[in-house]
């Protein structure tokens, strides 16, 4: 018996909630007569290193987060790599699959899934297609010379130039896979692939997912995606041009979705993956109202969910219509929203569309009706000067009776600083005074803001960390960790970045006078 | 420029006023059984908001106060002219638009009433004798507030970076880049 496609979710991830990518495309392919078999190895990694928590866990595999130069050798030699070993060799044995499909995460996932890759294509039967897609496959493998592996922009590429995988699904699997499995395949590997329709798509399938070993934050939470895109266009985002053109799912339906995995798998918290959840006020409240109604009348009263959600100035707010209201009632927790900015000059730079005093308008609305809210960080954006960053303390410092009473539980995402990558809105050229290693988007020099060097964002972000330590404000990213990290980049980059600077005429001459 | 002998300097600097020392008060004072004799002082630290024989029913008082960190907060409300039934009880405390009633009830458990003869009653809402009600909190206030809704969350909040002695990651990272 032969399985048509493997799926296998790669390690490393966050483990709050279950990968959603890999039951959805069961689903989907099982609509269309194919059989599919599903892995989380990130799961079973964890369970393998018997790590006290997530948080424990990301520190232990640090080194596997595509953060430092690794050999091959060193790959093979690490438990990890044995582990990995093992454990495709027992899901090729049992499965003997037609096709090996890699959903890699992010861009901490890189390394893992190239060594994976390479090691499926040693062992997987002569004819057998691997295909990786995620959002790390189209971000690059970091010191790839040492792997022996070709300099390429994504690892997708990576793989694909060096023989390893067949092909990639970039952008949205949910047409494209259907179309992959029946050719067995892809054109254009290169392309962006984009949903055009929500309509036919099933909830996704979770019965053969081991959904009781996820260390979830309260409770079992599943994903559910209502929207693909964003209505923003932040500078300091690619969501934009990776995802196109905003397309949002019938509220209704992502309504009846998380009735669904709440009936079905016992969920009582779902996790909305848009990157903002009322980009499109009409669909938000039809979701909220939607789900307010059912949630009454079922009596799920401990149904819940969060999600990113965009402040809007409180005049775009159809209070008429019961917004606030409507949102406590569906449900809403710990809304998750991008502050970024203590300064509203630098909250325009980033095109935010937002000023500070949007924020706390909607933090006393959120108060009044018992709605939660976590924030988003981005400290040292290019043109964010010392002046601006205190704004930014002090914002963090307002913050403090919100912490006090619950409306903020806690800071979310912090930024090390901007980074440039090439889907970024800003667009700034050299001759424009922004200078960028295009290798690696942490390298990068404003000539009109000179002062914002590698060392002062690094001293901002550790000034974040030690504000949140004395006000007692905790946060959902690990300060070790983060920490860990930056000194892990910054050790494997130092000489590059220092060869990087030293060919910047304009940085040498400003540097000089500093 | 930063370099490791300034950087922990600049740092201090900048976070220096980082606490909370301006706290606006609203204290909700219910009064029964005025007799038009019934004398109240309720004070805010050694600010009096109210000296006087309030009327039977609801006062909203208010005020705003600096205290700077390290101090108490406190809330007083005394009476030496009490006589049975009366009462002046503290039905609602918002600070800085905190609601403490409705969100840190826990906070509340620290009220206490000293009776004239120096009797300590634990867990007092108000003036039920004659005497000085209190409830007195640390500062910086809303650190320890939060730091009191962790305590007693079920949730595990992730460590902060240790910025004391032991503070490996911190060095380790400022002895990378400042060096």
């Amino acid at each position: 018996m032969t399985t048509d496609l493997l799926l296998i979710a790669v390690p490393m991830r966050n483990l709050s909630y279950p990968p959603m990518a890999l039951p959805l495309l069961k689903s989907i392919l099982h609509s269309h007569g194919h059989t599919v078999a599903l892995n989380d190895a990130h799961l079973e990694y964890y369970k393998h290193c018997g790590a006290r928590d997530d948080s424990e866990f990301l520190r232990q595999t640090l080194p596997m987060q595509n953060a430092e130069t690794k050999s091959w050798q060193q790959l093979e030699d690490s438990d990890f790599g044995k582990w990995i070993r093992g454990y495709t060799q027992r899901l090729l044995d049992q499965h003997r699959p037609r096709v090996v499909g890699l959903s890699v995460f992010s861009l901490v996932s890189v390394l893992a899934a190239y060594y994976m890759a390479r090691v499926i294509r040693e062992q997987a039967a002569d004819g057998t297609k691997i295909i990786i897609g995620g959002g790390g496959a189209s971000t690059p493998l970091n010191f790839p010379e040492a792997l022996g592996a070709p300099v390429e922009d994504t690892l997708a590429q990576t793989l694909i130039v060096e023989g390893t995988i067949d092909t990639a699904i970039l952008g949205d699997g949910e047409e494209a896979i259907v179309e992959f499995m029946r050719t067995l395949d892809n054109d254009d590997p290169q392309r962006i692939n984009r949903i055009k329709n929500f309509d036919n798509v099933p909830y996704p399938d979770y019965s053969d997912m081991d959904l009781k070993s996820y260390p979830y934050t309260n409770n079992l939470t599943l994903p559910v995606t209502g929207s693909k895109g964003c209505v923003r266009r932040c500078t300091f985002c690619d969501i934009p041009d990776l995802f196109g053109k905003y397309r949002q799912r019938s509220g209704r339906d992502m309504a009846a979705e998380c009735i669904h995995l709440y009936e079905t798998y016992g969920a009582k918290t779902m996790f909305l993956t848009d990157s903002l959840v009322n980009g499109s006020v009409k669909n938000f409240l039809e979701f909220t109202e939607t789900l307010s109604e059912l949630r009454a009348k079922k009596n799920y009263n401990d149904l819940q969910w969060t999600g990113q959600y965009i402040t809007r100035p409180s005049h775009q707010i159809p209070h008429q219509r019961d917004y606030y209201p409507l949102m406590a009632a569906s449900g809403a927790v710990g809304l998750g929203v991008g502050a970024e900015s203590g300064s509203d000059r630098v909250l325009k730079h980033m095109d935010k569309k937002q000023k500070i005093s949007d924020l706390f308008t909607e933090l006393d609305y959120f108060r009044k009706h018992g709605i939660t809210m976590v924030t988003n960080i981005l400290p040292s954006y290019p043109t964010e000067t010392r002046e601006d960053f205190e704004l930014t303390i002090k914002m963090i410092k307002d913050f403090q009776p919100y912490m006090a009473d619950g409306t903020m539980e806690k800071i979310a995402g912090i930024s090390p600083w901007y980074k440039h990558l090439p889907l970024n809105r800003w667009k700034l050229t050299p001759e424009q005074g922004f200078y960028h290693n295009r290798d690696d988007g942490n390298m990068w020099w404003y000539s009109h803001n000179p002062e914002l060097t590698l060392q002062e964002r690094v001293f901002r972000r550790l000034a974040i960390s030690k504000c949140l330590s004395e006000l007692k404000i905790p946060s959902s990213m690990d300060q070790i960790y983060e920490a860990r990290r930056i000194a892990k980049w910054y050790e494997g980059s130092k000489d590059n970045y220092q060869q990087w600077l030293s060919g910047i005429d304009e940085y040498q001459t400003w540097s000089a006078g500093a | 420029m930063l370099n490791r002998n300034n950087v922990e300097y600049e740092m201090d600097q900048l976070l220096k006023s980082i606490q909370i020392e301006d706290y606006s008060i609203v204290l909700d004072l219910s009064v029964s059984g005025q007799n038009g004799l019934f004398e109240v002082t309720v004070a805010v630290m050694d600010q009096i908001i109210l000296e006087g024989r309030p009327d039977d029913g609801k006062h909203t008082l208010s005020t705003k106060i600096t205290v700077p960190p390290g101090q108490d907060l406190r809330l007083s409300a005394s009476t030496s002219t009490h006589t049975h039934p009366q009462q002046a009880v503290i039905t609602g405390l918002m600070i800085n638009g905190v609601d403490i009633f409705k969100h840190n009830l826990w906070v509340i458990d620290r009220q206490r009433f000293t009776h004239d003869d120096g009797r300590l009653e634990k867990n007092c809402s108000g003036l039920y004798h004659n005497g000085t009600w209190e409830l007195s909190m640390p500062t910086p206030l809303f650190p320890w507030m939060k730091q009191g809704r962790i305590d007693r969350s079920e949730v595990k909040y992730l460590d902060h970076l240790d910025f004391g002695i032991s503070g490996d990651e911190y060095y380790s990272l400022l002895d990378k880049i400042f060096r």
